[in-house]
């Protein structure tokens, strides 16, 4: 109970109250004040975990956090590592704030991590959620004006809903001689133009194993022929609503196919990556260097530029010159596009480059995500399986090398 | 297309192959050269960025030697010379990677928890 992480001094202890609400009554060492979420915490705060008697114990406040202050999952999480007699000195505890939520696209706010993770994550969509999409086509006919080969690699383009792409088997690994359903989908498709011209789309894919009851996983694949699912729209309306066009035909043209779907991952072909784009960026963090900016504005401009700070800056009537005020400094407001805008044409006008009185930080634990899907699997389940993805590796490592220094062990190496 | 590598070959663990293997070279216990079968700088800058966290580790670095060999080598060395102690590179690595999974945990847990809040408000509002 005796440690402190700063050279600070160290108020009295007093008494603390119980609150009488059955809040988990555990505490644990706060992290060192001051400390930069991202910054790896010098002196390692040890997560004791201790119940506390809050009637018949003095608790010191300026050293505890209580359980409580932390978010219920964080403290599990501490709780949970605790239990199992790690401390987690460098581990993080990031935050996330959802700001658009649908089934194709998603933005979403992380913070209290860095950019590795991130990054890890972004690739991880792209590349490694696996799911559903046509791998193998045999052609029994075909007179299109396009070749067998074009064909087969637009019909590889189409996504495929892939919602139990999850539960299925990749084809290299699953017991099965050839392919199954447990691996695999069949499409079937025969089309023959006719006196008018057809156009071959997606909704003319046939899945052979459509039976729910017999084939409970195959049976949910089919083309995402639309780039909103909840609604079909008027192919009278919107020439794309007869669905994804694979080719076009005159009178007695034919195409008869056999295509072959598996499970796969965007590493090994594109045509697997569940998403269109997934991108981040850190915030940028807009300061000004005031006394700059004060002496290089005249009075009026500086006037002029307190009306478009929005509340981020003030007037000092004393000494006429601008000031921070207090919801800036508390982070409470920013400045905008259109008072950095006005900012930069007021100081160009005086003679001085933006840059020496406006100054952009990018907060490197703050990242703004915009995932967009295929259609293949929803955005929000393309990051929990993203997640699940990374997970799955990093346990796999840990077990393997865990098995790899037994081994050592064994063999007498160390 | 016929010297073209497998597509699968950056992806599939062959048989036999263990995914990490290590050695420390010179003989030296306080540095271990990790190598990771089958992945790339997804994990490895995920796990160079974790262990210069960690106050025992004074290098940790990642290359990938070649872009048609699908392994990458993580080179870790700790403060303090010792075979399986508190300071072996092995186990600044385990808890390295323990540290990325409670944390990736945390995040799975508040990312469901707040699509399940924004779709229960989807659905309030019709």
């Amino acid at each position: 109970m005796e440690e402190h992480y700063s050279g600070r001094a160290q108020p009295g202890p007093e008494t603390f109250e119980s609150t009488g609400n059955d809040l988990r009554e555990y505490i644990v060492y706060r992290e060192a004040p001051g400390a930069s979420p991202c910054a790896p915490i010098k002196q390692p705060p040890s997560y004791q975990f201790k119940p506390i008697n809050w009637k018949t114990r003095k608790v010191d406040r300026q050293n505890l956090t209580v359980y409580f202050s932390l978010s219920r999952t964080e403290a599990s999480t501490r709780l949970k590592a605790a239990t199992r007699g790690q401390a987690m000195p460098n581990a993080r505890f990031p935050t996330l704030e959802l700001s658009e939520c649908t089934d194709e696209s998603l933005k979403f706010v992380l913070s209290r991590t860095d950019a590795s993770v991130a990054n890890a994550l972004r690739r991880v969509m792209i590349a490694e959620v696996p799911t559903i999409a046509i791998d193998l086509v045999n052609i029994s006919f075909n007179s299109s004006p396009l070749h067998d080969e074009f064909i087969a690699h637009r019909l590889g383009m189409i996504p495929l809903v892939s919602d139990k792409a999850a539960d299925m088997n990749y084809t290299r690994d699953c017991e099965c001689e050839d392919f199954c359903d447990l691996c695999a989908v069949v499409f079937q498709m025969d089309v023959e133009g006719q006196v008018e011209g057809t156009t071959v789309t997606s909704q003319h894919l046939q899945n052979v194993w459509f039976d729910p009851d017999t084939y409970p996983r195959a049976s949910t694949v089919e083309p995402v022929h639309w780039s909103c699912g909840a609604e079909h729209p008027d192919p009278a309306l919107d020439a794309s609503a007869s669905g994804i066009i694979i080719a076009k035909l005159k009178a007695g043209q034919r195409i008869k196919l056999e295509a072959i779907a598996r499970k796969g991952i965007g590493k090994e072909h594109a045509k697997w990556s569940p998403v269109a784009t997934v991108s981040y960026k850190s915030e940028p963090v807009v300061s000004l260097r005031l006394d700059e900016l004060n002496n290089r504005l005249e009075v009026a401009q500086r006037q002029e530029l307190l009306k478009w700070s929005d509340g981020a800056l003030k007037w000092d009537a004393r000494t006429n010159k601008l000031e921070y005020d207090d919801a800036f400094k508390y982070g409470r407001t920013a400045l905008s596009n259109d008072f950095v805008r006005k900012c930069g044409e007021m100081l160009v006008q005086v003679g001085s480059h933006p840059s020496e009185v406006i100054l952009l930080n990018n907060d490197p634990s703050r990242f703004e995500f915009f995932v967009e899907s295929t259609g293949a699997i929803s955005a929000p389940v393309v990051v929990v399986n993203a997640i699940s993805v990374l997970r799955n590796k990093l346990q796999e490592l840990q077990t393997s090398l865990r098995a790899e220094t037994l081994d050592r062990v064994e063999h007498g190496l160390y | 297309m016929a010297n073209a590598p497998e597509r699968f070959d950056a992806v599939f663990l062959p048989d036999g192959v263990s995914k990490i293997s290590y050695e420390h070279p010179m003989n030296d216990p306080s540095t271990a050269v990790f190598r990771i079968e089958r992945e790339d700088h997804t994990i490895g800058n995920l796990l160079r960025m974790q262990l210069l966290r960690d106050k025992n580790v004074i290098f940790a670095g990642y290359r990938q030697p070649h872009p048609l060999q699908h392994h990458i080598e993580l080179r870790v060395k700790v403060k303090q010379p010792s075979s399986l102690s508190e300071e072996s590179p092995v186990t600044a690595l385990i808890e390295a990677i323990t540290d990325l999974d409670q944390e990736l945990n945390l995040l799975q847990d508040r990312f469901q928890f707040a699509v399940g809040r924004a779709q229960a408000a989807q659905s309030e509002t019709g």
